[in-house]
């Protein structure tokens, strides 16, 4: 096993897609920026969710981090790391404010309207699977939200998203063995949060 | 929550190198194992089934991270774009520009320095003019209020002859008649 592989299957060609699309975006092609925007904004959404369980706030996460990035790219210098990098960079940067800015309380307007949330469950399974997948998502979310923000923020962008440790140095702005060390506690303890709510996901995934 | 972790009796009562093993596990499942570390893992995991089924909790727990992780918060359709929506207003939408409201603006600038300017003279010519007499002030300053008139016993005082009473009547009553109070 690789030291530094990454979990996601990422297109090896994306970084060039990337410095193309970026090109012509500077030009001020707006297919471009949209374009841009499809490839993107779907794992800046799964981290900022991620960070933050809360849609609402992801929302205005990632709409706040694809105005900066398409103002700022002139600012991008591809020498000094990818831009799937510097893109989550500047999420998890806004994503922090935006949890120092949740110690105001606040309700949000689909919980007074009794609406929910799109499920989250694969469409062509059983309801039997949708029902276990939608409670092992929601274990999940009640562990995450029981770390502290940092070590978090690390198996978020280890697991979630599929960076390398070097990857995530860059992100997290830490050290690569910093970065290591917070990937080996958040697994730790979520490894005994998981068993505290005993939901058995392995065997229900297998036998299902 | 690292701290919170017990430390179990029955890791306490393993050997040494279990120990250093077990801690070694971690490092293992998130790959930041050296080849040579993890060959002798390897070695020690092929003859001991605790150390064995501990690597078995810590791989099921990364495949649960694995496998959960990246499905956590897939955004839909809709709310794609209605991100882009609000991403395409505040990228290309300008600041609203108002040349078109510079005449108007100079309009009511003039109009406004116009009416304070007379509220300024207008207030300041009532202060200096002088209050307009009324008729009763006049009508008793034009009739003599006090005549000389010979008085037989010689004295030169002078004597009031026109009536106060019909100043008085002819001046406004300032308080109500005495049956206006009554309910």
């Amino acid at each position: 096993m690789a030291k530094q592989m990454a979990y996601s299957a990422r297109d090896p060609n994306e970084e060039a897609q990337f410095q193309s699309l970026i090109a012509r975006c500077k030009e001020g092609d707006q297919a471009a920026h949209e374009a841009l925007y499809n490839a993107v904004a779907g794992d800046v959404y799964r981290l900022a969710y991620s960070l933050l369980l809360h849609p609402q706030d992801s929302e205005d996460v990632v709409q706040e981090v694809m105005v900066y990035v398409f103002r700022s790219l002139h600012q991008f210098d591809p020498q000094r790391g990818s831009f799937r990098t510097w893109l989550y960079t500047i999420t998890v940067s806004r994503c922090r404010n935006a949890r120092r800015r949740k110690w105001l309380p606040t309700v949000a307007l689909s919980s007074l309207i009794g609406m929910k949330g799109e499920p989250r469950a694969p469409s062509a399974q059983s309801p039997e699977v949708a029902v276990a997948w939608r409670n092992a998502c929601e274990s999940l979310e009640r562990a995450l939200g029981a770390l502290s923000p940092r070590l978090c923020e690390a198996i978020v962008l280890r697991y979630g998203q599929g960076l390398t440790y070097r990857e995530m140095a860059e992100v997290l702005n830490c050290p690569q063995k910093t970065a290591e060390s917070r990937v080996r506690l958040a697994h730790e303890a979520l490894r005994s949060i998981l068993n505290d709510v005993e939901i058995g996901l392995l065997e229900e995934f297998s036998s299902a | 929550m690292y701290l919170k972790v017990p430390f179990s009796r029955r890791q306490a009562t393993l050997s040494m190198r279990c120990r250093t093993i077990r801690h070694q596990l971690k490092a293992y499942v998130t790959d930041q194992l050296s080849q040579a570390q993890r060959l002798r893992l390897a070695k020690h995991i092929a003859h001991c089934e605790s150390c064995y089924a501990e690597l078995q909790c810590e791989l099921a727990t990364v495949y649960e991270l694995k496998r959960h992780l990246p499905a956590l918060g897939q955004p839909n359709a809709a709310q794609l774009a209605r991100i882009w929506q609000g991403v395409k207003a505040q990228t290309w939408q300008k600041p609203p520009r108002y040349t078109d409201l510079r005449p108007a603006s100079a309009l009511l600038t003039l109009t406004l320095t116009l009416m304070c300017a007379a509220f300024v003279f207008r207030g300041s010519a009532a202060v200096a003019a002088p209050l307009p007499p009324s008729p009763a002030i006049v009508r008793a300053t034009l009739t003599p209020i006090f005549t000389e008139t010979p008085d037989p016993l010689g004295n030169a005082m002078a004597r009031p002859t026109a009536s106060l009473t019909a100043l008085y009547a002819n001046a406004p009553s300032a308080a109500p008649a005495p049956s206006a109070r009554k309910p």
